[in-house]
């Protein structure tokens, strides 16, 4: 049973980290709302744009907000998974090995251009975001809480990419597509940026911390306590499950979508303040938790069609409960 | 009357390329004259299309510009014919001419002969030599006996059109146009004829095609005439013609100098080299310029004469006498006539029924000729009232039902009755169409849309108050259904159609 003077705290503190992302990054409202969606339900993010869009600025208002440790990880060709998990060491004074922890162990892990690194290292740091703890030299160490992976990667430089499996892109709960501000939120970024400054990007530290790291796993906490109707959770299988029978998909979602889309549908409804989830939330959230589950047949490829296209077809088809 | 002395082409023997080559030199010399005589017809008639478009489509309207094509060409023969004799037709007067020859124009080139590839050099047989239609055929089949190429004319006028139509809409649409052409959905694009992009597109396709055809037309008709002027060089000897008649300029320069010179050798010969007798008889530049011009004088050169002379009769053949009366074959042969030309314009007929069915087909079913996108094809389309499986299931007296549900204390079902019914009544009221995936949020957007403001409230209240009974799992207060009820009762009961659909009791 959800503890309503919690829930309401958890709500204003959500709401708290949206309005402090919105001293720092313009525009991007849904992918704020997308972001903070997945940071309570306690999922990792794919983010996709093509440079210069604030995906790691995106990453790093987060961790200035709730006071989080933030490690960004440049991937590239040649980064081995020891240069992410961390690695054992002879130590030649006390003629033992210790373990030097890797950049993995923080709040909050910005794997840029995740793309880049071959997949052995990408598997690496997927391990992490599904067991939540990594293995050096045999022995098991826990990652800290919350433990949220924001990875980005560029829709149009494929060339000397590795792209992620579908089995690796599952562990993301969602993926966010990035795109190019309006003219207007661009006009008003320029002269947010170039303001007696010469930087080339919003300065942090102007951002405060408004919630606590505390705060944020009582967020993800409060979120899985709301609750969610039988008939919305049937909503949800149908969903997924239409995806493996849909024409334009030919391979759908597997069972961890259901399982993300039921947790972020919950997130949603603790970010508008409900403490229910309805098929609403479920609907419009399903389209950044499933575009990366699925994979269009290629017709609808050839065609140009994406992803969205083909969810938004699916969504209007599948039975909204009523009874 | 014309006079090859006049020609502006050399007459000599060409292939059929280096004819087209000439009347292509031909076109470019009156260019600008030519482009304008095309347009004064074809511009009113691609107004007229362009005005007809929004009952026929723009398929339709092309066909029908495209059809009329020769009218347009008209007017450039006869400018062409007078040109290569050295002679200027006014625009008007071109103009005038083709209307002069539209009833014989439309019986020869706008009927099925449209379909024609030889037009460009037929056409001068039909409109120059104003020949009957049998001895049309024959001059046609005998100008067209060897390898004119006209087909070959044709084939790389329509492309070059293409290219160049192609080249100006891409070279324009890119330069001035670049947003308008991002908006539309390629994908799409025959579906969407309606959408005012496309419609700009189209109408910027069809003027840039009129302006492609106007540019390549004189090409076109110049080519086709001097293909037929090269035949009639070939069957009439023009050249011959035309190698006497400067031979005969140059026999009077030179006959002179020659005429000094064979008696300045006479002169000083002081005795005959050859005797007399052996001399054998040459004759002198002015003799030979005397008879020339007889020739080329004489009333019978240029001409064709036909002669009778008798012959004596073959005693082996039959006497006239003992043939057999073949009277009646003339007859059979006079109604064997008549009816083939009965059976011609049945044909004709016969021709024109199905070419309107297949005109008539081709419109029902244009759908069927565009694939629609992969996306369309496997889109759900909106349920109206009756197949909504939303509103499936629902019984006749709404309110009946939600209060006999409410007192049973089953209120979740309650007030799902009550959100399909009003579902349902709004639907039927504006046959609306809802997707069977619309959400709560999504049927209030249409709802709000299209119902009265005492509709939209009730429907909003009802929404707030089944979403927290339903989805919640907060019993909501006995009495806010019943004032529910009430409250819907008069926004939504008295627009409801109770016969329609599957309503079950």
């Amino acid at each position: 049973m959800i503890d309503q003077t919690k829930f309401a705290a958890a709500h204003s503190n959500l709401n708290k980290l949206r309005d402090n992302f919105g001293h720092v990054i313009i525009g991007q409202q849904q992918t704020i709302d997308e972001l903070l969606i997945c940071v309570a339900a306690g999922g990792h993010v794919l983010i996709e744009g093509v440079p210069g869009l604030a995906k790691t600025l995106l990453a790093r208002c987060l961790a200035y907000s709730a006071q989080a440790q933030d490690v960004r990880i440049q991937f590239t060709p040649d980064l081995m998974p020891s240069d992410i998990v961390g690695h054992a060491m002879f130590d030649h004074d006390q003629q033992t090995f210790t373990v030097r922890e890797g950049p993995v162990f923080a709040n909050v892990v910005v794997a840029d251009e995740i793309n880049r690194a071959p997949a052995k290292t990408q598997s690496a740091l997927l391990e992490a975001m599904q067991e939540q703890q990594v293995s050096i030299e045999g022995e098991t160490r826990e990652l800290p809480q919350p433990f949220i992976v924001l990875a980005t990667q560029n829709p149009i430089e494929q060339e000397g990419t590795y792209p992620l499996p579908q089995a690796q892109l599952d562990r993301f709960l969602c993926k966010i597509l990035i795109d190019y501000p309006s003219p207007n939120d661009e006009l008003q970024m320029l002269q947010k940026i170039t303001h007696e400054s010469i930087a080339n990007q919003l300065d942090l530290s102007r951002l405060q911390a408004v919630i606590s790291l505390n705060d944020l796993l009582d967020i993800q906490q409060s979120a899985s306590f709301i609750s969610v109707d039988a008939a919305v959770q049937q909503y949800i299988v149908n969903i997924v499950t239409s995806t493996r029978k849909w024409n334009g998909i030919d391979i759908g979602a597997g069972p961890r979508g259901s399982i993300s889309l039921l947790r972020a549908a919950r997130a949603r409804a603790l970010l508008h303040g409900a403490d229910f989830v309805t098929p609403d939330d479920v609907k419009a959230i399903a389209t950044a938790v499933l575009r990366h589950r699925i994979q269009l047949t290629p017709d609808l490829e050839i065609e140009g069609y994406s992803a969205d296209d083909v969810i938004a077809n699916l969504l209007q088809s599948v039975e909204a409960p009523r009874k | 009357m014309t006079d090859i002395k006049n020609l502006t082409v050399l007459p000599r023997p060409r292939s059929a390329w280096q004819a087209m080559d000439a009347g292509f030199t031909l076109a470019r010399a009156h260019y600008i004259p030519m482009v304008l005589m095309w347009l004064g017809f074809s511009l009113p008639v691609f107004i007229v299309c362009i005005a007809i478009q929004f009952w026929t489509g723009w398929g339709f309207m092309l066909v029908i510009w495209w059809w009329f094509k020769p009218l347009y060409e008209l007017p450039i023969l006869f400018f062409l014919s007078r040109a290569l004799f050295s002679e200027q037709l006014s625009i008007k007067q071109a103009w005038t001419q083709t209307l002069r020859h539209f009833w014989t124009l439309f019986k020869t080139y706008l009927t099925l002969s449209r379909f024609s590839t030889a037009r460009s050099v037929t056409y001068s047989v039909v409109f120059l030599e104003m020949l009957p239609r049998k001895k049309r055929s024959t001059r046609i089949q005998t100008l067209t006996a060897v390898k004119t190429r006209h087909y070959l004319l044709m084939l790389a006028c329509l492309h070059i059109e293409f290219v160049l139509a192609y080249a100006i809409i891409t070279l324009v649409g890119a330069l001035f146009f670049a947003s308008a052409i991002a908006d539309i959905d390629w994908t799409v694009f025959f579906e969407s004829v309606d959408q005012p992009a496309v419609q700009n597109w189209m109408t910027a396709a069809s003027i840039t095609t009129l302006i492609a055809a106007a540019l390549v037309a004189p090409f076109y008709v110049a080519g086709g005439f001097l293909i037929y002027i090269n035949r009639r060089m070939q069957l009439e000897a023009w050249d011959i013609e035309h190698r006497f008649r400067r031979f005969k300029v140059k026999a009077l320069q030179t006959g002179a100098i020659a005429g000094m010179f064979v008696v300045a050798l006479l002169l000083s010969a002081h005795e005959p080299a050859i005797a007399d007798d052996r001399v054998p008889n040459i004759m002198s530049p002015s003799e030979a310029y005397q008879s020339i011009t007889d020739i080329l004088e004489h009333e019978d050169f240029g001409s064709t004469k036909t002669q009778l002379v008798p012959r004596n009769k073959n005693p082996n053949e039959d006497d006239e006498d003992n043939k057999p009366d073949l009277s009646f074959l003339e007859w059979f042969a006079d109604s064997a006539s008549s009816l083939a030309t009965i059976f011609k314009v049945i044909l004709w007929v016969v021709v024109a029924i199905f070419l309107g069915l297949l005109i008539y087909t081709l419109f029902q079913f244009k759908q069927s000729f565009t694939r629609p996108s992969a996306l369309s094809r496997i889109s759900p389309e909106g349920e109206d009232a009756q197949s909504h499986p939303l509103t499936q299931d629902l019984p006749i007296d709404i309110v009946g039902e939600a209060e006999r549900l409410l007192n049973d204390g089953q209120r979740r079902q309650a007030l799902s009755v009550l959100f399909r019914g009003a579902l349902r009544s709004v639907m039927d009221e504006h046959e609306l169409k809802i997707a069977s995936g619309a959400t709560e949020t999504d049927c209030q957007a249409t709802v709000t849309k299209v119902a009265s403001e005492q509709q939209s409230s009730t429907f909003t209240r009802l929404l707030s108050v089944w979403q927290r009974e339903a989805y919640a799992n907060q019993p909501q207060p006995e009495e806010s259904i019943r004032a529910l009820i009430n409250d819907w009762k008069s926004a939504f009961a008295q627009h409801r159609q109770p016969n329609s659909g599957n309503i079950t009791s």
